[in-house]
């Protein structure tokens, strides 16, 4: 056995989703805990941090944010801690430049991603943190969970042939550790990452986890910082303690102890709307909400079931909303999603498939249309009606400019319309 | 005239039950055997061989005395003289179908006296068309001559009616499966779950499913996953009492005490039984047997460390939350899932197997009550050794579980089982006749035989001594949506799956060159 | 009994004996025994055999059926016409008796109708077929012939024919002819048609023989010829495989144009046959050709069921045979024919009646 006298650490963060809040209270608490996070970090002298992806939310985030986050990114790097990140799903973008780009380019962070695809092989190189010697790879998350085709192709065997304290970085779901709640997302599994690494730290799911599996390290999500989903302030509502992970290593991890960026609280309140109509909801809802205890508290608000009578809308969140915040709540969110009335549902139930929704709305709603050009009526119609939406539908694509796209739309639009002579004729 | 149009034998007596044809010298009739007689009036009747005898016009004592002489070096220069004309033989043979302007029917009347008989083409089964679905089984054969004539059940129909089949070992029923599951690896609309309990469908090493060129819809969950196929990890917290209770025989004060420690940890309830939590009411002898019987059958216990083990890395306490759901979601999407069990003990692959079929059943439950059934796909559930789950002594000792549930209901919900035997006796007729599709291979038992003649969708009475001698690989059809029992030679699956590879690469040749390089990030 | 046996078969072998004036005797004699060496004789051999049973008897007229039938073998094959002539032909015949008051005979007259038409070609003309009971070879030690005996001319006749037919359109230089029988005539007109056979086959160079399974030659010791020939091999120790005797007589009998000869066609056989040979061929032919021509009859002689016997003639037995219950289905098929004219049906009944107490006889001993 090796005594190693020295313990190195490093700390492992993802999800921080800088930019994601639009409201002022939630942006601030956003950022407060990233500072929290990375002083925590100059506090405990690690050696590096690894952010696991989603740094930020977009890969063009709100400019006040990115400030302050770059404020507190220098700091990092004048104490001598780098910053190695790869992107998240969030912060690429296939046709533009990413912050993460420009802060990589500016040294305030280190972009530890690299490899090249060789005759359909992916050979990862690993970089070397020069402190303590620890190799780090990984894989940057595409959207859509597009990294899957990098790790099908990844070169497994090289790297795992690899001798040293070594970190897989990457930034997708694991089929095998997805939680319950994630069971529909995109994953990829844990037979194509490469096996024998120390640590691999992960990212993009925002539920922490400390996982084994058998020939692999430990698989570790910190999860998000704060939370950028509505389903995240849930899991906080429900004691979910949100921060990251300091790991101490030497030849091998002795020790990864969680670090908790505390936020705010929350108050989660449930009402099940079922039975009611509209108007009996807006009433006991208000009446509960009173006597709800909401003070500088996040407050989520989950309306559900499905109502005896009257519309969804005539329950009025704007009026909830007031009322809590009134009562001194720091945020309110309403989730509604769940609420429905009793002729919603039947369409829910009977087409699931959105192009039959749409061409049994065209037929529903054909006969009320007064034309007198046959083309537009009954049967050819409906047709006509669906073939103009498909092209309307188009989305722009990548590196096409705003006014090319524009002109394409109308073009094919017009085509589909047969309209070309007419318009030129006048 | 075209050989196979040749008169091969003339009906020369017999009845409804059997018409015997005295055979055409040389034309090696075969047990099995599919014969055309062409009747009058665009009339068909097909035939199939039961039985073959000798017969001959020299009284029998001539033959043993010739034979006596052969045999003893005697009267060398006597012989038979036209032996092709005096000693002949005789098939029995079965009026099997009757076709009146190529419309096949249930036979009813006799041929014409002293007809002449000769072989199946490809042309008198034209009817056997290719359904919307089809599914693979094989080649139309003719005694053990095979017809290019591949048959088809459809996989809409014929799955949900539940698939039999029954054989002994060394007989092709994996090379069957593999090659029906190939097939229906074609199809995208059939979610087919695969207890592998001998991890021989993916072909971990070898030409297997994982080959097939529409190899998207298959997913393979392994403990031992190869790259890029999942590992099977199922979360301990998975396994409600039910589950276990239905593979399991607990005792009354061993049911009780997990109904007792369910309902104190919830989901957690294995974890503290095994960590030996000791609760209220149950004896600690209680606790030792359960926590024993876990780790036999789950392999979980724990260590001197207080950490939660698995000795076959398949149940895990913190992984493997979502496996039931992937499994299942996969299933939906109308993919092959397979499932390599083949390091779990019988009783826990049956466990692994109920806890998903049970959750899918529920689910198609849901949605037929939802109205939306019919825009899901059907599934089939591929079971080896069936009667470990549909056998009548388990079926009495333990209830109704989910297999036999589906046997008997699974229709309703569009979930039908594969279900593959070697002992079809120790499955109750009820359930048998709830099968309605079965691909007999060949069995020397003759208990078997007469089970599987007496469940049989067609009458397969005069049949005992051709499913006795059926050859590995070949096989009868007996369905309801096979107008007669089909006799097929089921290819070998190597053979029949390189083809296939071989065709779909020579088609994708030219559209298949992207992806080579792609730009990496 | 035993003694009387023995003394009656401890006679001297004697020799042949032929009761006829033109007719000179060989004595037995050791150098009349040959050889049949096997020989690859490949010629086309056809065996012609014919067969008649009685549908209807009564006193004044008698209803037969009868078959004639040839098959061909060559190397033991059996051979298909190329012409379209049939393998076997049918016909029903009606012997009926007329009693002539001013001749004070009995005349018999015979019709013929074979079963298709296209038999008639084949078979012989009725008017050769009528003829007096008093006619010397249908009296029989001066008794009038019976009425069932005359029927069964029309087959004999039948047989000549349809030989011929065969001959001329099947048959090629150096084949031969086996007929069931000797080739003696015995009927008036028979002669006429045997004759043009004999032509046909001296035309297409086709060598005529007969072969009997029975034969009523005797020694001048009363012994049996065969027997004798089969006997007086032993005592010569004559050790060839296969053998024939010859010659036997000399006879210039225009009923009989034939060299009779004794063979034994097969070693594993303890049977021996007569064989004729038409006379006009075998004085042209030598020594070689006789017993290849015989050869070819061994050739064919080896079938396990009668070893010695031409397979051929078995075939064409069998063939030929006309069965009991084909009976019954002809005479139901006339029976129901006659009923449509109930008085004919009547006085059918009368006549048939007064014959057919000995088939009911035969009927209650199970016969």
């Amino acid at each position: 056995m090796i005594l190693v006298n020295e313990l190195y650490k490093f700390a492992h963060v993802s999800d921080c989703h800088i930019g994601a809040q639009k409201y002022p209270e939630l942006k601030k608490i956003e950022l407060d805990v990233f500072n929290q996070c990375l002083d925590r970090c100059i506090a405990e002298n690690v050696d590096f941090i690894i952010i696991a992806g989603d740094l930020f939310h977009s890969n063009l985030p709100n400019m006040a944010s990115v400030k302050e986050a770059v404020e507190k990114m220098r700091k990092v790097k004048e104490n001598g801690i780098p910053i190695y990140v790869n992107y998240g799903s969030h912060d690429y973008s296939p046709n533009e430049t990413s912050i993460i780009d420009l802060l990589n380019s500016a040294g305030l962070i280190t972009k530890i991603v690299q490899g090249r695809v060789d005759n359909g092989k992916l050979n990862l190189k690993f970089f070397k943190d020069p402190k303590t010697g620890a190799k780090i790879c990984g894989i940057s998350a595409r959207k859509m969970g597009l990294e899957e085709n990098y790790f099908k192709v990844l070169d497994r065997e090289s790297l795992e042939y690899e001798d040293g304290f070594k970190i897989f970085v990457f930034h997708s779901a694991i089929s095998e550790f997805k939680p319950e709640f994630l069971a529909d997302m995109d994953s990829i599994p844990i037979s194509l990452f490469p096996k024998g690494f120390d640590y691999y730290a992960g990212g993009h799911i925002h539920k922490r986890s400390i996982n084994e599996y058998m020939g692999y390290g430990k698989i570790v999500y910190p999860g998000s910082l704060f939370g950028s989903y509505s389903k995240d302030f849930e899991i906080n509502a429900n004691g979910e303690k949100r921060g990251f992970y300091i790991v101490d290593f030497d030849i091998e991890i002795r020790n990864i102890g969680f670090i908790e960026t505390p936020a705010c609280e929350y108050n989660y309140i449930k009402y099940d709307a079922s039975g009611k109509n509209s108007i009996q909801v807006q009433s006991e809802l208000l009446e509960r909400l009173k006597s709800e205890n909401v003070t500088d508290k996040i407050v989520l608000l989950k309306i559900k079931g499905e109502l005896s009578g009257g519309k969804t809308s005539d329950i009025d969140s704007k009026l909830i909303r007031n009322l809590l915040t009134k009562n001194g709540a720091i945020h309110v969110s309403i989730n509604r999603h769940g609420l429905i009335s009793k002729e919603h549902k039947k369409i829910q139930i009977m087409e699931n498939n959105i192009p039959k929704i749409e061409n049994k709305l065209f037929e529903e709603n054909i006969g009320k249309i007064k034309v007198t050009n046959k083309e537009l009526k009954s049967e050819k119609g409906v047709k006509f009606a669906n073939e103009l939406l498909n092209v309307l539908r188009d989305q722009q694509k990548p590196n096409e400019k705003k006014g090319d796209y524009e002109r394409r739309i109308i073009s094919n639009a017009v085509d589909t319309l047969k309209i070309n002579d007419e318009s030129e004729n006048k | 005239m075209d050989d196979k149009f040749q008169t091969i034998g003339q009906i020369i007596g017999g009845g409804s039950s059997r018409i015997l044809i005295r055979e055409k010298d040389g034309s090696k009739l075969e047990l099995g055997g599919l014969l055309v007689i062409d009747d009058a009036d665009d009339q068909t009747l097909i035939l199939q061989i039961n039985d073959l005898e000798y017969r001959s016009l020299i009284p029998q004592s001539m033959h043993e005395l010739a034979s006596g002489m052969n045999l003893e070096g005697l009267g060398t220069n006597l012989e038979f003289m036209e032996p092709q004309l005096r000693n002949y033989i005789v098939s029995r043979s079965k009026a099997i179908l009757h076709l009146v302007d190529g419309i096949p029917r249930i036979p009813k009347t006799l041929p014409t006296y002293f007809n002449s008989v000769r072989h199946i083409t490809e042309k008198d089964l034209k009817f056997l068309t290719k359904p919307k679905n089809p599914l693979y089984l094989g080649d139309v054969r003719s005694g053990s001559k095979i017809l290019n004539l591949p048959i088809y059940i459809d996989a809409s129909e014929a799955i949900p009616h539940h698939i039999l089949i029954p054989a002994t070992t060394g007989r092709g029923k994996s090379n069957l499966v593999k090659v029906m599951l190939w097939s229906l690896l074609d199809l995208d609309n059939f979610g087919i779950l695969v207890l592998d309990p001998h991890d021989e469908y993916y072909g971990r090493n070898e030409l297997c499913l994982k080959d097939h060129p529409n190899n998207k819809n298959l997913v393979y969950y392994s403990p031992d996953a190869p790259a890029g196929t999942n590992t099977l990890v199922i979360n301990i917290k998975s396994i409600l009492p039910d589950h276990l209770k239905e593979i399991i025989n607990f005792s009354s004060a061993q049911n009780d005490a997990i109904y007792r420690y369910y309902n104190t940890f919830g989901n957690e309830w294995i974890i503290k039984i095994v960590e030996g939590v000791e609760i209220q009411d149950i004896s600690f002898k209680t606790l030792q047997v359960l926590k024993r019987k876990f780790d036999n059958i789950l392999g979980v216990y724990f260590d001197e460390l207080g950490q939660f083990q698995s000795r076959n890395n398949i149940f895990s306490d913190t992984a493997g939350k979502t496996t039931i759901k992937d499994v299942i979601n996969s299933l939906e999407d109308g993919k092959i899932v397979v499932i390599d069990t083949s390091r779990l003990l019988g009783d826990a692959e049956m466990l692994v197997g109920s806890i998903i079929t049970e959750t899918l059943f529920n689910r198609y439950q849901r949605y037929k009550l939802e109205g939306s059934l019919n825009e899901k796909p059907k599934i089939g559930v591929v079971i080896e050794e069936a009667p470990r789950v549909l056998g009548k002594e388990v079926i009495e000792a333990q209830g109704h579980n989910i297999y036999s549930t589906i046997a008997r209901e699974g229709r309703k919900f569009n979930i039908g089982l594969i279900a593959i035997t070697q002992l079809v006796s120790l499955i109750p007729r009820t359930i048998l006749a709830n099968i309605n599709t079965k691909i007999i291979l060949g069995n020397e038992m003759a208990q078997e035989r007469a089970e599987i003649i007496g469940s049989a969708s067609q009458d397969l009475s005069d049949d005992n001594r051709t499913i006795a001698s059926l050859d590995k690989g070949e096989a009868i059809v007996s369905s309801i949506f096979t107008k007669f029992a089909v006799p097929i030679q089921i290819p070998l699956f190597e053979e029949y799956c390189s083809e296939h590879i071989k065709e779909s690469e020579h088609q994708n040749s030219r559209s298949k060159r992207e992806d080579k390089n792609i730009a990496f990030i | 009994m035993v003694q009387k046996l023995e003394f009656s078969l401890g006679k001297q072998l004697g020799n042949p004996l032929f009761n006829f004036d033109d007719c000179k005797s060989y004595h037995l004699n050791k150098k009349n025994f040959h050889e049949i060496k096997p020989a690859s004789p490949k010629r086309k051999i056809a065996f012609v055999d014919g067969g008649n049973q009685e549908i209807f008897h009564a006193p004044n007229f008698s209803i037969q059926v009868n078959r004639v039938y040839f098959s061909m073998f060559r190397n033991n094959e059996r051979i298909l016409p190329k012409s379209d002539i049939p393998t076997k032909i049918e016909f029903i015949s009606m012997v009926s008796s007329e009693y002539d008051k001013d001749k004070k005979e009995v005349f018999y007259e015979t019709s013929i109708f074979p079963s298709l038409n296209d038999y008639q070609e084949y078979l012989p003309l009725e008017k050769d077929l009528s003829f007096s009971s008093k006619e010397r070879a249908v009296m029989l030690g001066m008794q009038r012939y019976d009425i069932e005996r005359v029927s069964s001319i029309a087959r004999r006749f039948a047989e000549w024919s349809f030989s011929r037919h065969v001959i001329q359109n099947e048959m090629e230089d150096d084949d031969m002819i086996v007929r069931d029988g000797s080739l003696q005539i015995s009927f008036a007109n028979e002669d006429k048609y045997s004759e043009e056979a004999f032509k046909a086959a001296q035309k297409e160079n086709v060598y005529f023989t007969g072969l009997s399974k029975t034969s009523h030659l005797y020694t001048d010791t009363g012994l049996s010829l065969i027997g004798s020939i089969q006997e007086f091999a032993e005592e010569c120790g004559i050790d060839h495989d296969l053998w024939c005797y010859y010659p036997i007589a000399d006879r210039w009998a225009p009923t009989h144009k034939a060299v009779i000869m004794i063979a034994k066609f097969n070693s594993c056989s303890d049977r021996i046959f007569r064989f004729e040979i038409l006379r006009e061929q075998f004085q042209k032919m030598d020594e070689y050709a006789i017993l290849n021509v015989l050869s070819s009859i061994a050739d064919n002689s080896k079938d396990f069921c009668f070893p010695g016997y031409p397979y051929g003639l078995i075939d064409a037995d069998l063939r030929a045979r006309v069965r009991s219950e084909e009976l019954d289905i002809y005479r139901t098929l006339i029976l129901s024919e006659i009923s449509k004219k109930p008085e004919l049906l009547n006085k059918f009944n009368f006549h048939v009646r007064a014959t057919d107490s000995h088939d009911i006889l035969n009927n209650i001993a199970g016969d």
